[in-house]
């Protein structure tokens, strides 16, 4: 569910980490590909050494993380952008978060695709993934709006949203995907 | 027609077009953050071969693509579909990769290329 916007200034832990969460690997600053690059080595290595994380897990993880840092990359352009890895011992799951600058048209936008994706049932999430990637129409890098799409899809629509009040006329919004352990 | 032959790398696929034996080969990973840059000259590619008859066949092995990736993907198949050559694709996943099997069934639901799906070990 959305929350509503909150009064207080939000910081790193309120907008990325649920209470009881142990963060793993949290980053908070510009997103450049070097940038990606070092944060996705770290969460692969982490991953590979880690025994209780099988190797379809481990691929749902790292596909999520490709895709929220990418995301930060193509639409951030301040320090003000983070991006959390981590893991409730309680719920037996992991979780990845982004948080970025947005205003406030950008905010409907992504508030509305979000509804959207999590009003359809799995199987009509496919098909609309099918259906845009058959679209000719493409973003400058590529993806012509299918990252949402994949996210949910990855965690069978286990994403959330918040958007919590930053400076001027800008918006936090933080996007956190939850991953439950895969059941053989 | 020279060949293309790239090494992978961390985040991009290793690529093994090859104009005499007529394969196109993608393996490794390809998750770039801009992935139209890298695609463009494989597209081109796939298009000079594909303007003379004759049987292609397209090898993908990606252990992971990101969603740039996978729209650059549907080009090269699109190109490769819309021309007159007689061409297959091989869609290699790994065993207990129910994604990238998915993924290999919604291309070949779009893609009017005969496709096959080969399970590989993990």
């Amino acid at each position: 569910m959305y929350s509503e916007i909150k009064s207080q200034p939000p910081t790193l832990s309120q907008c990325a980490v649920a209470q009881g969460d142990v963060v793993i690997f949290s980053y908070k600053g510009s997103f450049k590909e070097q940038t990606s690059s070092h944060i996705l080595n770290w969460i692969e290595r982490y991953l590979n050494s880690n025994p209780t994380v099988t190797r379809p897990e481990s691929k749902k993880i790292f596909k999520v993380a490709v895709e929220l840092i990418q995301n930060l990359i193509h639409h951030s352009s301040t320090s003000d952008s983070s991006f959390v890895f981590s893991k409730s011992e309680s719920e037996n799951r992991f979780s990845l978060s982004s948080t970025n600058l947005v205003d406030t048209k950008q905010s409907n936008q992504l508030v509305s695709a979000l509804c959207a994706i999590k009003a359809i049932s799995e199987k009509e999430l496919r098909l609309l993934k099918k259906s845009v990637m058959e679209n000719e129409n493409r973003s400058d890098h590529g993806g012509g709006g299918m990252g949402l799409l994949e996210l949910a899809k990855l965690s069978n629509c286990n994403i959330e949203s918040e958007l919590l009040p930053a400076h001027q006329d800008k918006l936090l919004f933080c996007l956190t995907v939850h991953l439950k352990p895969i059941q053989a | 027609m020279d060949n293309i032959l790239i090494p992978g790398t961390s985040k991009t696929p290793e690529v093994s077009f090859i104009a005499e034996a007529r394969t196109l080969s993608l393996s490794g990973r390809s998750i770039p953050e801009n992935s139209i840059n890298f695609y463009a000259s494989l597209i081109t590619w796939a298009d000079t071969l594909c303007s003379s008859e004759g049987v292609v066949e397209v090898n993908i092995n990606l252990e992971y693509f990101n969603t740039s990736s996978s729209k650059c993907l549907m080009d090269l198949l699109k190109r490769i579909e819309s021309s007159n050559v007689e061409a297959h694709v091989n869609w290699y996943y790994e065993e207990d990769d129910e994604d990238m099997l998915e993924a290999g069934e919604d291309y070949d639901a779009i893609i009017d290329l005969p496709f096959k799906l080969i399970i590989t070990e993990g």
